[in-house]
């Protein structure tokens, strides 16, 4: 029942109110059919198709994207084309029907810098109780190469958390790295000298493996190796022989020999998923002795710890991680540039070149704040994006040289897909003391 | 310091202010039957196939559309202020006419179980007793399609389970066609049948398209091959679900635009309250894949007119089932690629979260897939990508679907599920129990949103006119009947008459009440003067808006025209909710 209107609708916000719906009414009520009697009205509250004043707003900016839109146009028509003839299923198809005659093609590259490549694999690869074996050869527009071959029993790298205990091969390969970069010795090596060498290098050796405990891997390596630098290939930037004088370029154009032995321990607690989660030591351990002239012989040690923490149902995860890497000469002689650890490259520090720095002791510390930020509709695959910061910096002898304010900054953005199968690619745009750089690499190498 | 420059921010609020007035919104007054579809115009030549692709489609609506946003910043305004257009053709009851789209059922004559059960069939779908000749095959996918001809002649699409997943899509397909067919949508008639693999014959020069879209010749023994990976029974029989192929298909209509080809086919698709209101079944019964590419027109031909009829197709990925595996909470929560979420957590720093990121699930029943009430949010479920009519759609078309829903009772549902044919009773109930969830929860969600009054109608009485109404919220256990308050406005601009009230009215349980409406009080001559006035001057218009109780929505008000009658009373001549 209506009564008098309460002062709650007296204000003045229902007095306007009281105006202008009326005129609305009234206003919009036009266009009636003269014609019209009281038993045939109707009135409808409906949508009509004029021009409003957002279509009027809208139309210089579809004028400035008209470009954009064709592209978008053409985009689609590729798609369409794609689909038409069927390249999807046809790509999958040759690749099962090479896998079935054990041909496995990937695409891939040959570390950071490296450029992005193809790779092929002939053969049966690791797997965990019976005998394998195969060859990989792999190519980047660089000209980047590498062939191995390896042939073994029970899993290629024994991992720890695997069930399978065992596992031991032979290997050798060979690669030749035309365009690898170069700019001094020590952690203050200046942007300015940078120059290129090329590196070859043979390899054959054996590895025997086993875990120990389900979270504990050991590993035993003996092999013999074969490198030579010399004048780099690329043509836009100078040989390293050109910029440095022979001492500061140790190595360069010898023959080296080295027999190594080593081994490494590796405690790895967790999973990996999209997000990895987990946490690990490692300590890798090898001796070399040279059979060259000049070449001295050498202790390397490497120390990596860190945590993989997963949070928030899996959607996020946080970083942290620490490496150590050191070479020891013993006796006379020099350690050949191209041996030393370096920084540098999406790996270590993504906002500087790849082996911007290097020298005999490296240490290098990773904070990266992950988060997934779309899923597959199977939750097999992933794209994630990362937030990172590293630190890092290179020393003859980091015990004596070691500060922070030495440490060479690199932070950043990151979008990387992962899947299930491990697969995957990172896109990162990372700034440190020498600008700004972005890197693209394949997560798996050849 | 220059004091900062306001000038141009508040002549881009005040634009942005006349731009989101604007509207395409508008009150139309017509003649009776108000019916904006007209379905009478005859076909003078057959329309064209149609045969659109599905990567165009959906990398045109998961990349290039969400992107126009960022560059074209006047939509992202529209969307987040403008108001949205209300559908082209609602009548004057706020409802949809019966059309080559859609016709009215359950909502307008209660169906029995039975009659849902057997939706829209005329047979009994194949004649298992015979052999069956394959007359087209296909070998794409993770499962392999026929299309056959049983003894008796028909023809039908033969589709099965993923392996793993027995029961799953053959199941999920035919209770989600039986239910959208109760509720008003043309569907085929699909059938769950079990048929002996060995009775199936490859019909003369029969040829299939492999994955390739090379062209392979088939024989029986190939069709035994393409059906290796199908789960068999103990019996050695296969489960699969069996449509019956229409006849004169003119390929899918489009959810936006026209058929150019078609005279009758006057209103976008986009604007249609049928398809816009879709959504809420699609939502329900988390039909995922309502693309064009699942949809048919077929050219009927009635005597000596022809036109063409409208068909939702391929419920496969409905209920928990994505076709070729189950589905997965996030399947209805995010659109397959969502940029807007990607954008969202990206720029967040992953902070931004769905609720279906933190949802830790197994899936209980392989049959039955992944469907739940639990994650089910019914006004913001997507589909696998954009559907222009259902990002379209307005709160009035979501209330229209949700009265679709609504008229669905709990016996009506489990006639539907037994349909499926789920051998698992448990997998049946469970499923049975997701539906009504999700029904409850799709009628609360929309029903708070608006004023649902139906039932409309206008009684004399010595003390004056009164108008009697049907309140849903109350009817369907939303709200109390109990405390119902409704803010009232009253305007008759021509009788200088304008009320304003916040009262609680009478409600009965079911949902009935009444409310007596004021009358110009002025002696005879207003009454002559009044009507004497031309007809749209004898209008007023009646709001109500129900008052929510705390933590509910401010729903739409129910709008009401009254017509003022030579009798001195009201006629109802239009409503919109």
């Amino acid at each position: 029942m209506f009564s008098t209107p309460s002062r709650r609708f007296g204000d003045r916000s229902s007095r306007l109110l009281g105006v202008v719906l009326p005129a609305l009414f009234a206003f919009s009520s036009t266009g009636l059919p003269q014609d019209l009697d009281g038993d045939s009205i109707a009135v409808i509250e409906r949508g009509t198709p004029t021009v409003d004043g957002w279509d009027i707003a809208e139309f210089p900016f579809k004028v400035i994207t008209a470009p954009l839109y064709l592209l978008a146009l053409g985009g689609e028509w590729a798609a369409n084309a794609a689909q038409q003839a069927h390249l999807l299923p046809w790509a999958y198809y040759l690749n099962s029907e090479l896998n079935q005659r054990s041909l496995y093609p990937t695409v891939a590259s040959l570390g950071s810098g490296s450029g992005t490549g193809a790779a092929l694999l002939i053969g049966i690869p690791g797997r965990p109780t019976s005998p394998w074996g195969y060859v990989r050869g792999g190519a980047t527009f660089k000209g980047y190469w590498r062939i191995t071959a390896r042939a073994g029993y029970g899993l290629e790298a024994v991992a720890p958390g695997g069930a399978h205990a065992f596992g031991t091969h032979a290997f050798g390969w060979i690669e030749d790295r035309p365009e690898d970069e170069y700019y001094g010795i020590g952690n203050d090596s200046q942007e300015d000298d940078r120059s290129n060498y090329q590196l070859k290098r043979a390899t054959v050796g054996a590895t025997l493996g086993f875990a120990a405990t389900r979270d504990i891997a050991i590993t035993i390596d003996l092999d013999w190796s074969r490198s030579e630098a010399g004048p780099g290939k690329n043509p836009t930037l100078p040989s390293v022989d050109s910029i440095f004088g022979p001492v500061e370029i140790p190595g360069f154009g010898d023959l080296d020999r080295y027999l190594s032995f080593g081994g490494s321990a590796e405690w790895r607690n967790g999973y990996r998923g999209l997000l990895p989660g987990g946490r690990w030591l490692r300590l890798g351990l090898s001796w070399n002795e040279s059979y060259s002239d000049g070449a001295a012989d050498f202790a390397q040690i490497e120390a990596a710890a860190g945590a993989d923490i997963p949070f928030d149902h899996e959607r996020r995860s946080l970083t942290l991680a620490l490496l150590y890497q050191t070479v020891r000469p013993s006796g006379a002689g020099e350690i050949s540039f191209y041996r030393l650890p370096t920084l540098g490259g999406s790996s270590t520090l993504p906002a500087y070149r790849t082996g911007r720095f290097r020298d005999r002791d490296l240490i290098l510390g990773r904070a990266e704040y992950s988060y997934r930020i779309w899923l597959n509709p199977t939750y097999t695959s992933a794209l994630v994006a990362s937030i990172f910061l590293y630190g890092g910096m290179v020393a003859e002898d980091l015990w004596d040289e070691f500060a922070f304010d030495q440490l060479w900054p690199s932070y950043g953005i990151a979008l990387a897909t992962r899947s299930t199968g491990g697969s995957g690619a990172r896109l990162e745009f990372a700034g440190g003391k020498e600008g700004l750089r972005v890197n693209f690499t394949f997560l798996v190498g050849f | 310091m220059r004091p900062p420059c306001w000038k141009p921010v508040t002549t881009a609020a005040c634009c942005a202010l006349v731009l989101a007035s604007c509207s395409k919104n508008r009150l139309v007054i017509s003649e009776t039957p108000a019916n904006p579809t007209p379905q009478t115009e005859s076909l003078t030549e057959v329309p064209k196939q149609r045969d659109p692709s599905i990567s165009v489609d959906f990398l045109d609506k998961s990349i290039r559309r969400p992107l126009t946003y960022v560059f074209i910043p006047p939509r992202a305004f529209r969307s987040w202020f403008g108001n949205k257009v209300e559908a082209y053709n609602p009548t004057a009851e706020d409802d949809v006419t019966n059309s080559s789209w859609f016709a009215h059922r359950n909502d307008r004559r209660r169906m029995t179980p039975d009659e849902v059960a057997r939706g829209p069939y005329r047979g009994t779908g194949p004649d298992t007793s015979g052999s069956w000749t394959v007359i087209r095959a296909k070998s794409q996918g993770i499962t392999p399609g026929f299309t056959i001809r049983d003894t008796a002649g028909v023809i039908y699409l033969i589709k099965f389970d993923p392996p793993g997943f027995e029961e799953m899509m053959t199941a999920a397909e035919v209770i989600t066609s039986r239910l959208m067919y109760a509720a008003g949508y043309n569907v085929p008639e699909g059938f769950v049948t079990v048929f002996d693999p060995a009775k199936l014959r490859a019909g003369a020069s029969l040829t299939f398209e492999d994955p390739l879209g090379r062209k392979q010749q088939a024989d029986d023994i190939t069709l035994q091959v393409m059906l290796d990976p199908i789960p068999r029974r103990p019996d050695g029989r296969v489960r699969a679900m069996a449509s019956r192929i229409l006849p004169g298909g003119l390929g899918p209509f489009n959810y936006e635009g026209t058929r150019s080809d078609d005279p009758a086919d006057t209103i976008p698709h986009e604007h249609r309250r049928e398809l816009r209101g879709l959504y809420v079944m699609a939502a329900w019964l988390n039909h995922l894949d309502v693309k064009q590419q699942n949809s048919l027109d077929i050219l009927v031909e009635d005597g000596d007119r022809s036109f063409v009829k409208h068909y939702l197709i391929d419920f496969g990925s409905s209920l928990g089932s994505a076709a070729i595996h189950p589905n997965t909470p996030r399947d209805g929560a995010e659109y397959d690629l969502d940029l807007g979420a990607i954008s969202a957590r990206w720029f967040t720093a992953g902070f931004y979260t769905s609720s279906w990121e933190r949802y830790s699930w197994k899936l209980k029943y392989p049959s039955i897939g992944f469907y739940s009430a639990e994650l089910f949010d019914p006004g913001d479920w997507k589909s696998s990508y954009p559907n222009p009519a259902f990002q379209n759609r307005t709160t009035r078309d979501g209330y229209w679907g949700a009265k679709l829903v609504a008229s669905f009772d709990e016996q009506q549902i489990r006639a539907a599920v037994a349909t499926g044919q789920l051998s698992d009773p448990r997998a049946a109930q469970a499923l049975a129990k997701a539906i009504m969830g999700r029904r409850d929860l799709t009628v609360t969600y929309w029903f708070l949103r608006v004023t649902p009054l139906e039932e409309l109608g206008i009684e004399s009485s010595p003390e004056g006119p009164t108008l009697v109404f049907r309140d849903l919220a109350v009817a369907e256990g939303v709200v109390p009947a109990r405390g119902r308050r409704y803010d009232m406005l009253f305007e008759f601009p021509a009788a200088r008459l304008k009320l304003r009230d916040v009262t609680e009215l009478q409600i009965s349980t079911s949902g009935y009440g009444e409310l007596m409406l004021p009358a110009p009080a002025g002696g005879p001559e207003l009454w002559e003067r009044l009507l004497s006035l031309p007809v749209e001057k004898r209008l007023a218009k009646l709001e109500l808006r129900a008052i929510p109780r705390d933590g509910e929505p401010q729903p739409r008000s129910v709008r009401i025209y009254l017509l003022l009658t030579q009798e001195g009373g009201y006629r109802i001549v239009g409503r919109a909710y």
